[in-house]
């Protein structure tokens, strides 16, 4: 379904499931420009970015490039639950992805974006695509270990306020070795996911990207600097093009946010002059 | 088989973005649902619990199509207004429309959580093309003010004396300047109230017009939103209390505003749908395996245009 320059449909993956995906074509197209893909993150956070994903991704298309942004198996229109979805099957859901919007606009050159867990999938795809030449990640989870050590946080959290009796971490975890699974903010998360994101080390993993990056991080550092550091510096010592800025006001993909309305402009605006200075 | 795809549908505002459910046509009960999303959520709802109620729906035979109103989602029409009733109501009626237009159904629902659900009323209060609507926890505070927040509190601090007291004030102080102020609305509105001065919102003034007309509606409410829950009991005791067939409230425990557990899921979307189900006067169209079964997507109709 078309509206202006966006196109809505359904696309099949690897694996024959039908995943949602809306591709924006330029009002003129330009050959030297590459395509934006945009990964997105997980859970609540998916939830509260969707409209600033949105708004990024039309941004960008007034800028003159061609944008996908797509829902990976199990997660928002796309088909599957979340329990059925792991980081690789979001990973290849991404490569398809790219593949579709290959097959449709002829694009062979693509940037790839990413909020949170979405930056990460973003990460893990460059490394398994040859056409991504740049990356640009925001308030990354750079530490998958770490990152779960969050969910798992506010899972307690969560099960608090449902007036249940007070889990430790370490019966959460139990149960999810148990069952295979656990709810996680009303949503089954399986034991392999799980795995395979304590796996997700992007400081290590990152090391063979050979085109650009750009980082942006919230001005207090967000919740784990060490490791958005670390990365910086490990991309750095590489010799990786790297743009690394402390310039996000607020986060985006929290509930507070959404309510307030809030859509980071100023991140549209940086992403865009940072594309425009990549080599074309 | 059960089929999806995306659509764009015109709106006073704009353009609105939407998922399109159409059931297997041996199941098709001429029925359609509509879905305005809730508040500042996309059409999935949160933790997809719309998209797990259309494909429910839809696999039980229903039309269903699941919105995003102006600003939120993925409509290109934009809304920067930020409030409970930011979501006008002729973009749901657009939507709704859109439904009749398309499919020439015999029968509409509406189903719709939180902010969304108060668009619902405020819109199907006046448009009799709406056959029922079903409220996922719709705040029936008000507006301009929350005089039924903290009612209980405040009775008994009224009853006990203590709120005439020093110590009272000091404790709520101490505790959050928050409560103080919500106690003095209630008051000043209690006192409009007296008065006869009190207008009280559009969406509470519709959902007490939609009730009052003698219309369907099915109110679902987490059990522990018990703020929510407590204002509708004050405010429509006669809904609360009766569970009459056309009017009732039904509390799903262990779960909060947003229905955010799994269970709690499950327990809305087959009371919605069964509730629904008993109104147009169909069995369920499968069993709860085969509609299980048949929950997930299939066909590839839904290449988009």
């Amino acid at each position: 379904m078309q509206n202006n320059h966006e196109h809505a449909e359904f696309f099949r993956n690897r694996k024959d499931k039908r995943l949602f995906g809306i591709l924006q074509r330029p009002q003129h197209h330009d050959d030297t420009k590459p395509a934006i893909v945009f990964c997105h993150p997980v859970s609540w956070e998916k939830q509260y970015s969707y409209r600033a994903y949105t708004q990024f991704s039309r941004h960008l298309g007034k800028a003159g490039y061609t944008t996908l942004r797509f829902d990976a198996y199990g997660f928002g229109d796309s088909e599957g639950d979340l329990v059925e979805a792991t980081i690789q099957s979001q990973v290849e859901d991404t490569l398809d992805a790219i593949e579709w919007l290959r097959e449709s606009t002829g694009c062979t050159r693509y940037i790839l974006v990413g909020v949170r867990l979405g930056a990460a999938i973003a990460a893990l795809t460059a490394l398994e695509s040859s056409g991504v030449e740049g990356l640009a990640m925001v308030s990354p989870v750079v530490s998958g270990e770490n990152y779960w050590k969050e969910w798992l946080r506010i899972t307690r959290l969560g099960r608090m306020t449902l007036g249940q009796k007070m889990f430790k971490t370490r019966d959460l975890i139990a149960q999810l070795e148990r069952e295979g699974a656990i709810e996680i903010d009303g949503e089954l998360v399986s034991r392999e996911l799980v795995n395979e994101l304590k796996d997700i080390d992007l400081t290590n993993q990152l090391s063979d990207f050979a085109g650009s990056c750009y980082m942006s991080e919230l001005t207090w550092g967000g919740s784990d600097r060490t490791s958005f550091d670390a990365l910086v510096g490990a991309l750095n010592e590489r010799g990786t093009a790297v743009t690394a800025e402390f310039k996000e006001p607020k986060e985006f993909w929290v509930l507070k946010s959404r309510y307030e309305g809030y859509l980071p402009q100023d991140l549209y605006r940086r992403t865009a002059a940072w594309l425009q200075e990549l080599p074309q | 088989m059960s089929t999806e795809y995306p659509t764009w549908i015109d709106c006073p505002a704009g353009r609105m973005f939407a998922i399109v459910h159409e059931p297997d046509p041996q199941t098709d009960n001429g029925t359609a649902i509509v879905m305005p999303n809730a508040g500042q959520d996309s059409r999935t709802g949160p933790q997809r619990i719309y998209v797990k109620a259309a494909r429910n729906f839809s696999a039980a035979g229903f039309r269903v199509v699941r919105l995003d109103l102006p600003g939120t989602g993925d409509a290109v029409a934009d809304n920067p207004k930020i409030a409970l009733d930011s979501h006008a109501a002729e973009n749901v009626s657009a939507g709704v429309h859109w439904a009749i237009d398309r499919w020439q159904v015999d029968k509409l629902y509406i189903v719709a959580l939180c902010a969304g659900a108060r668009a619902a009323f405020r819109y199907a209060a006046n448009d009799r093309v709406v056959d029922g609507v079903v409220a996922w926890s719709v705040p029936t505070l008000s507006d301009g003010g929350t005089p039924y927040l903290n009612a209980q509190g405040v009775k008994k601090a009224f009853s006990s004396g203590s709120l005439f007291t020093a110590a009272w004030w000091k404790n709520r102080r101490e505790n959050g300047l928050r409560e103080i102020r919500q106690v003095s609305t209630m008051l000043f509105e209690r006192l409009k109230d007296a008065l006869g001065l009190r207008r009280e919102s559009l969406a509470i003034r519709c959902i007490d017009k939609y009730l009052k007309d003698g219309r369907p509606a099915q109110f679902l409410f987490g059990g522990l939103d018990k703020i929510i829950c407590s204002d509708f009991a004050e405010r429509f005791p006669e809904v609360q209390t009766a569970r009459l067939e056309r009017q009732g409230v039904w509390i799903i425990p262990d779960t909060v505003h947003a229905l955010s557990t799994l269970p709690a899921h499950e327990a809305a979307i087959e009371l919605s749908r069964s509730w629904i189900e008993h109104r147009i006067g169909v069995s369920p169209a499968a069993s709860a395996d085969e509609r299980a079964r048949m929950s997930g997507m299939s066909e590839d109709s839904a290449s988009a245009a």
